[in-house]
C-alpha cells in the first residue's frame, strides 16, 4: 500500500499548486528506529522523495551521540538516490542530561547530517508555558544565557562543508534589521507606536518590500 | 516527535479504516486535506504573503498505524483511494 502515500502527497500538493504554482511543499518524517516494536510505520524518505514534494524534511531526536548515525541510517539517507534538497526541520535536546551532553549530541546531528548533504536545520524547543511538563522536557536554545546557542557556534553548518545560502527571494529573512527599519522609516515607527502595525517587519512584508524600502540596512 | 500527537482525534472506523490511517486511506479525508490546503493557499495569496510563507509541510511526521484497520486485518481485501485493491492477507501488499 506504499503508493498511497505518494498518491496522498501528490493530491494534496497539487491542490496548493493549483492556487499558488510557485509554492514549495514537503512532507516531514521521522526515523522508524525511534518507534521500533510499536505499530507505528513512519513514511519512508525514499518514497517521499519520489513524490512531487520540492524538498525533504526529517525530524531527528536521538539523544545520544552514537544514536545519531543509527537514526540517519534508519531514515535510509545513505542509499537515497534523490537529489532533492534535504533539511532537518526539527531537532532538539532534552533537558534531562547535562547541558554539555545535550550540546554534544546536537553537534553530532549537525556534523553527521552535513556529511549526508543536509543544507538546513531548525531547532525545536518548547519554552512557551503552554505544554505543562513537556515545557521543561526540551532545552531552550537561549536558556542559561544562550549556552546551547553558544555551543552551536563552533560547529555551525557554515563552518562545515555544507554552506547554507538563502534564495534571493528570502534574503531579507536573514538580514532584516527591525531597529534600523523603524529608524529609517518614521511613518512606520508611528504606525507601530499607535498599534496600527505589530512591527516594522510586518510592515515590510505587507507594504515596505513592494514600495522599494530596504529591510536590510545597518 | 516533539510532542505527542492527538491521534485519537483522527480516529474513524468509517469504511473499515481506523486511527491515523484514515487521513491517507479514506477518500473523503484525502479530499478534505486537499480542500483545506487549497483554502489556506488562497488565503496566503489573498493576503499577499506568497514570499512570506516559505513552504507547506503537508503532514507533520506522516505515518501509518499497523494496529488500526485496514492494516491490522489479516484477511479480505481493501480498496484504497488510489483505486487499487490490496489483499490484507499479504504482508507484501500491506507493506507501508
Amino acid at each position: 500500500m506504499n503508493d498511497n502515500k505518494e498518491n496522498w502527497i501528490n493530491t494534496v500538493g497539487a491542490a496548493i499548486k493549483s492556487i499558488q504554482p510557485g509554492a514549495l511543499t514537503t512532507a516531514s518524517l521521522f526515523a522508524a528506529n525511534l518507534v521500533e516494536g510499536s505499530g507505528r510505520r513512519p513514511f519512508k524518505l525514499a518514497e517521499v522523495a519520489r513524490s512531487t514534494v520540492n524538498y525533504l524534511d526529517t525530524h531527528n531526536y536521538t539523544q545520544t551521540p552514537s544514536g545519531v548515525a543509527l537514526e540517519l541510517q534508519s531514515l535510509g539517507i545513505s542509499s537515497l538516490a534523490s537529489k532533492k534538497p534535504i533539511v532537518m526541520g526539527e531537532f532538539g535536546a532534552e533537558s534531562r542530561p547535562t547541558r554539555a551532553a545535550s550540546a554534544e549530541v546536537q553537534s553530532s546531528h549537525f556534523k553527521a547530517s552535513c556529511a549526508y548533504g543536509y543544507s538546513g536545520w531548525l531547532w525545536w524547543t518548547l519554552d512557551t508555558g503552554l505544554y505543562g511538563s513537556e515545557d521543561t522536557m526540551w532545552r531552550g536554545l537561549m536558556q542559561d544565557d544562550g549556552a546551547m546557542n553558544g555551543n552551536f557556534a563552533s560547529v555551525s553548518p557554515t563552518k562545515l562543508s555544507c554552506v547554507v545560502s538563502l534564495p534571493a527571494a528570502y534574503e531579507h529573512v536573514a538580514c532584516f534589521n527591525e531597529t534600523a527599519y523603524l529608524r529609517e522609516n518614521p511613518d512606520v515607527l508611528d504606525a507601530v507606536e499607535t498599534g496600527a502595525m505589530a512591527s516594522g517587519y510586518q510592515h515590510f512584508l505587507l507594504y515596505g518590500k513592494q514600495e522599494g524600502r530596504s529591510g536590510c540596512s545597518n | 516527535m516533539g510532542f505527542s500527537e492527538p491521534e485519537s482525534s483522527y480516529a474513524s472506523q468509517d469504511n473499515g479504516v481506523g486511527g491515523v490511517n484514515g487521513l491517507y486511506l479514506i477518500p473523503m479525508y484525502v479530499q478534505g486535506n486537499a480542500a483545506f490546503f487549497s483554502s489556506l493557499a488562497k488565503a496566503v495569496v489573498g493576503a499577499g504573503l506568497d514570499d512570506t510563507v516559505f513552504a507547506y509541510d503537508l503532514v507533520n511526521e506522516g505515518e501509518f498505524d499497523m494496529n488500526e484497520p485496514p492494516l491490522s486485518r489479516t484477511s479480505g481485501s481493501f480498496v484504497a483511494p488510489n483505486g487499487a485493491a490490496y489483499d490484507m492477507a499479504s504482508v507484501n501488499e500491506k507493506n507501508v
